[in-house]
């Protein structure tokens, strides 16, 4: 047998049969099966009224868990961004919450997650919502995204994004967000490999969103494994209802420039969900608004008006049922897309009566009994 | 471009397979090693290249120059011809490190100096952007151009091979510091790349990133911590913050030149060990003929031997030996606080040398005359790492005191530490066989690179060698 000559200044000297052994443990245990493992042994407390908490939005380990579970045991799921997550209410004053009320039984999901504008949506769902599949889905679309080149992320100069490991990480290119190119990869792997999803879940579930090394050094003396439980609760509890309207915090006429739909970033993604979600079997009703018309300029809302006409044609074009919401009196709205409380009720209402919702959430709901 | 980057991947995967291609064709291969060379250090600042150039220029010149005397007639003028093409070439060496690296601390050191003599002069402080990896191609450059002079290597006619050799990435911008002796005639061959060097060099890199990416990383978070802030702290957690800093720069650039050193073995480049467990080491000469080798017998060759290294009466070795080291912590910074570093090395060295041969120093058991060396090492890095000399002093007046008030010691980070240290005074003793298992490095390769999994999200710090 040949002598191992003296390598490096440690014996970590691997043939390609031991490299492979390595990379077939790390490749197979650690990457697939531990986040397998670990998905099965984890207890994800959801109970009615669920929704994720502010504090967990980042937590796509957990959106998908609830998603699977959402998929399973309701018929009807609800997405959406803070309107429907419920900006200024608590969870049970939520609109799917009020509409699961009136309906006397646990019909509708809140899978909105806060900050999830469409370029987002459209990545969440893709890694991450793949149980949404065959179900009934009622779309919010929130055309506050398109108040703004900004907002709409068609604008060249750099901003903060939300969700940014939700958006296209290469194509297309959005460039006002200029994550470094190993950073933009890392995202990639996160949405790929289901590992770095779990690190991510643990590093804001158990470690307050701090990377392990660093919680470490700010806790010198605690044992990073008594951090971590096999439950967790991502619902919701901070947040109560809001009665301050959008006039009484001090909130002037805005003068928005709103995106056209043909230019929109944000409505293309929107449109893409849809046809995502057709191709995932799933049947759509579009949820357009609500949007605080009081907080507009004359000018602007003349602009407003003829977006919503444009959005509303082009679903009738495509054959896509949509409901959307009337302007609501004044003071239910919270600033310039959230109502309070009593605004959701009378969402909740006009939903309800509406000739296309109430049918659909039926159907909806028939469908998934008839499964079951 | 940092190895610990997916740009590192991208571009290495293009460039070995571009030069696994051209293997065979020595004049292609060598010029997309020296394309792919100049990408990698154009990364950083593509400005950067205009230097290089320029320095392998002149230099390439120069050591043709130093052979080529065939239209010289006497010795003399021979002798004068060559030693005007040395002086040359190391002066512009010189000129490039001084003005790039040491302006700011010479033209610091004269305001301060004008105003303590109160002469009513104004000198601007030189603020010069330092090119990425100065310290280490510059140094590489003149050991060729002595070696040529001395005639201890053949000159390089090809002008692009040695552009190679200067600007080879691996090693390019923290060493190992390479002689043209070991690198030129690799370059002359065809590459011999077997599976066995490509399992090396990946055995090699996987290392050096967990070093880098697990080890030294987490250490730099407590270092900096304390170190950025050290009158918040007690002794004790001064104390383990020195400790702290002592691995984190062992695994920080022993971490890069595993790295260098394996990217360069898949290549079929062999590069010279760098570091070799210094930290076990039985006396102070013996830590530096372990750490940062390449540098080490760089000072040796080219300064301590011309000095007159061990010849002369005791007390001019001594100075050798002072003066070196004081050149060498000059080198690492311009700083006071690294010349102190430079001189504590020196001194220490000084005074233990006769210690060294004494039948009482061979007595002592090895485990605590490697701790007693570790921690005289310890005291020198406070200088090393302390942002300026009046911190190195709190730092150390605060340890003396051995105040005790809620220290913060991360005791899993010092846990790992204790354990890498305890495998390296295995691997020096004779149970290192322990370590040869099949088992044992299969499985601490899978926990290594498990951590590096876990912490390669955070991974985005420079090398510390970078700013030298």
């Amino acid at each position: 047998m040949r002598k191992r000559r003296i390598f490096s200044s440690n014996t970590f000297r691997l043939n390609f049969k031991e490299l492979a052994v390595t990379g077939a443990v790390i490749v197979i245990g650690v990457l697939f099966l531990l986040p397998f493992v670990w998905s099965k042994a984890e207890n994800i407390r959801t109970g009615s009224e669920f929704r994720i908490s502010y504090d967990s939005r980042d937590d796509y380990w957990v959106y998908k868990k609830w998603a699977d579970k959402a998929a399973e045991e309701y018929p009807v799921i609800f997405l959406g961004d803070s309107v429907v997550w419920g900006m200024y209410v608590d969870s049970s004053s939520t609109l799917p919450s009020k509409i699961n009320r009136r309906l006397n039984r646990q019909v509708v999901a809140n899978l909105a997650i806060d900050g999830l504008h469409s370029v987002a949506l459209e990545g969440l769902l893709k890694y991450y919502g793949g149980a949404v599949k065959n179900k009934t889905v009622i779309l919010h679309y929130n055309p506050l995204w398109m108040n703004s080149r900004k907002y709409d992320l068609s604008d060249d100069e750099e901003m903060q994004v939300h969700h940014p490991r939700l958006i296209p990480q290469f194509s297309p290119k959005y460039k006002c967000y200029t994550e470094s190119f190993s950073g933009r990869l890392n995202i990639c792997r996160e949405r790929n490999i289901p590992f770095f999803s779990l690190l991510n879940h643990i590093r804001l579930a158990f470690f307050n969103n701090e990377e392990l090394n660093q919680w470490m050094i700010d806790n010198p003396y605690k044992t990073p494994l008594s951090q971590i439980s096999m439950t967790v609760d991502p619902g919701e509890k901070e947040k109560k209802n809001s009665s301050e309207s959008w006039k009484q915090k001090g909130i002037t006429a805005q003068e928005w420039e709103w995106v056209p739909l043909d230019k929109s970033y944000q409505w293309e993604a929107f449109t893409n969900v849809i046809k995502l979600l057709q191709e995932r079997g799933n049947r759509v009703c579009v949820m357009v608004g609500p949007l605080n018309p009081y907080m507009l300029t004359p000018a602007s809302l003349n602009k407003f008006r003829k977006l919503q006409q444009d959005i509303y044609t082009w679903l009738k074009a495509h054959k896509i049922e949509y409901v959307p919401v009337p302007d609501l009196p004044t003071e239910m709205y919270a600033d310039a897309s959230h109502p309070l409380d009593k605004g959701y009720d009378l969402i909740a209402d006009t939903l309800l009566l509406s000739p296309v919702f109430t049918p659909y959430i039926n159907r909806g709901a028939a469908l998934c009994s008839a499964k079951k | 471009m940092l190895f610990h980057t997916w740009t590192f991947v991208i571009f290495f995967t293009i460039t070995m397979s571009v030069y696994l291609l051209l293997r065979r064709h020595t004049n292609c291969r060598l010029l997309w090693l020296l394309i792919a060379s100049y990408v990698f250090y154009g990364w950083w600042n593509p400005l950067f290249l205009i230097l290089i150039f320029y320095s392998t220029s002149l230099e390439y010149l120069a050591g043709l120059m130093i052979t080529d005397t065939r239209y010289k007639k006497t010795w003399l003028t021979i002798c004068v011809y060559k030693k005007t093409w040395l002086t040359i070439c190391l002066l512009n060496s010189i000129f490039m490190l001084g003005f790039f690296k040491y302006a700011g601390f010479f033209t610091e050191n004269l305001r301060t100096l004008f105003i303590i003599l109160h002469i009513p002069l104004d000198v601007p402080v030189a603020n010069i952007l330092l090119p990425v990896g100065i310290s280490f191609f510059t140094f590489q450059s003149m050991s060729y151009i002595i070696d040529v002079y001395y005639k201890k290597v053949k000159v390089e006619r090809h002008f692009i091979r040695y552009a190679s050799f200067v600007a080879m990435f691996p090693q390019m911008v923290a060493g190992p510091i390479e002689r043209g002796r070991n690198i030129l005639p690799q370059l002359r061959h065809i590459p011999i790349i077997r599976g066995l060097d490509v399992s090396d060099g990946l055995s090699l890199f996987l290392i050096g990133l967990v070093k880098k990416v697990v080890m030294a990383d987490f250490l730099a978070i407590y270092v900096d911590k304390v170190y950025n802030n050290p009158s918040f702290y007690d002794s004790t957690t001064l104390i383990f913050a020195t400790y702290a800093f002592a691995w984190q720069i062992y695994f920080d650039f022993s971490g890069y030149t595993d790295m260098a050193r394996g990217v360069a073995k898949a290549l079929g480049i062999r590069l010279m060990l760098n570091f070799n467990n210094p930290y076990t080491a039985v006396d102070i000469g013996d830590f530096w003929r372990r750490w940062h080798i390449s540098l080490s017998s760089w000072f040796k060759d080219y300064v301590y031997v011309p000095l007159g290294g061990n010849r002369g009466f005791k007390y001019k070795v001594y100075w050798n030996v002072l003066l070196t080291m004081v050149i060498s912590g000059f080198w690492h910074g311009a700083a006071w606080t690294f010349i102190i570093w430079g001189g504590l090395n020196g001194l220490g060295r000084v005074l233990t040398i006769d210690l060294e041969k004494s039948q009482f120093y061979l007595k002592i058991p090895k485990i605590i005359k490697q701790l007693l060396v570790f921690h005289f090492i310890c005291l020198t890095w406070v200088f090393f790492r302390a942002a300026n000399l009046s911190d190195a002093m709190l730092i150390l007046k605060k340890i003396c005191l051995f105040t005790n008030v809620s220290p913060e010691i991360p005791v899993f980070l010092f846990g790992a530490v204790g354990l890498i240290w305890i495998y390296q005074l295995i691997f020096s003793s004779k149970y290192k066989w322990l370590l040869e298992n099949s088992f044992v490095r299969v499985g601490g390769m899978v926990t290594a690179l498990v951590l590096f999994l876990v912490f390669s999200t955070a991974a985005n710090k420079q090398f510390i060698y970078f700013q030298f």
